[in-house]
């Protein structure tokens, strides 16, 4: 209920034109975002560069936001889209990202906090992009598969055999971890 | 299978032990500001604006098709021009070796006619047929022009009783 109200809110702010449409974006959206955009680059400081890029791109395509049925999936859409132009970017450069950067944290009541995380973060980099998104969502955020299925424009059926098979190929490469 | 479920159950929680940033206040002020200023700078379009774009595009593009079209047939046909047709038809014709020949005016009324329906148009062809029609009319039913009469008004090819006793 809530969340139908903070979108109806963003709504009606984005029909006048308001600038306050910012900040109601910034609350209902950059959370979720930066930590889909730190799972996709596997960068804390390209996520931070991608989000500042979708935020302006909002800001300057806010009619057809206004305008968009489905406002969640419209946003996460600019947010890929974004996302795969500075992987390809790179690719084309032939440039990486900050080595050894450090984007998923573990509780220090872990025995081996930076171990994990670093074993964590580069099992979730070798997977494939589509299964990470889904797995990002799932675990991280909460989301349900509907959620995603409904973020992504993909059928549920889909996301679900994402997630299997992103967390089967994690169960090999952390095996070390598991057993 | 359960074990397999067992150990990825075991992925998700090892998953769920971590956890990802969330912004700085700095980022959110950062992205913020730069977002306000765009929004300001950039005026909003008009959402009519739109589909009106893309109505003009879509004229635009049917009538560069349309012209291609046209352009392309002319080029195509250009070669099928009655000007064209006319010079391929034209052949030297000496009209005055013809007053040697007989009928020499009926031919040369038509090598005439001829001439001036080279042009390749419908009501040309039918003052053409209009006026051959008049010619055929106006061609002298002379004597020559018939079959001679038999004699007696009979056929000459069916031997009369006379003649026909005569061989016997």
């Amino acid at each position: 209920m809530d969340e139908n109200l903070a979108e109806n809110e963003l709504r009606a702010a984005l029909a006048d034109n308001d600038p306050a449409a910012v900040e109601l974006l910034w609350n209902h959206y950059a959370s979720d975002l930066f930590a889909f955009l730190q799972v996709v680059l596997c960068s804390r400081h390209d996520a931070e560069d991608v989000l500042q890029t979708v935020f302006v791109r909002i800001a300057r395509k806010r009619h057809r936001l206004a305008g968009a049925r489905n406002l969640d999936a419209y946003v996460y859409q600019i947010a890929r889209n974004e996302a795969f132009r500075l992987i390809s970017r790179r690719k084309k450069e032939q440039t990486a990202g900050v080595e050894s950067e450090s984007w998923l944290m573990v509780a220090e009541s872990h025995p081996k906090p930076s171990d994990l995380a670093e074993q964590l973060q580069a099992a979730l980099a070798r997977l494939p992009q589509p299964q990470r998104e889904v797995i990002v969502m799932k675990v991280y955020k909460q989301k349900t598969f509907l959620d995603i299925s409904r973020l992504l424009g993909l059928p549920v059926n889909t996301v679900a055999s994402r997630y299997r098979y992103g967390i089967e190929k994690l169960r090999t490469l952390l095996g070390d971890f598991i057993s | 299978m359960n074990g397999k479920d067992a150990q990825n159950k075991k992925v998700e929680d090892l998953l769920r032990g971590a956890h990802l940033s969330e912004p700085s206040p700095q980022l959110q002020e950062r992205i913020t500001v730069e977002a306000k200023k765009v929004w300001n700078e950039v005026p909003q379009e008009l959402p009519w604006l739109i589909p009106v774009g893309r109505l003009v595009a879509s004229a635009a593009a049917a009538v560069l098709v349309v012209w291609l079209a046209n352009y392309s047939s002319d080029r195509t046909l250009a070669q099928w021009s009655s000007g064209a047709v006319h010079a391929a038809s034209q052949q030297p014709t000496d009209i005055e070796a013809l007053s040697e020949m007989p009928y020499s005016p009926f031919v040369m009324r038509l090598v005439l006619l001829d001439h001036r329906s080279s042009a390749i148009d419908a009501s040309v062809l039918i003052d053409h047929a209009e006026t051959l029609r008049r010619i055929l009319e106006e061609a002298p039913q002379g004597e020559s022009a018939k079959p001679p009469a038999p004699a007696g008004g009979r056929s000459r090819l069916i031997p009369d009783r006379q003649s026909a006793n005569s061989y016997s």
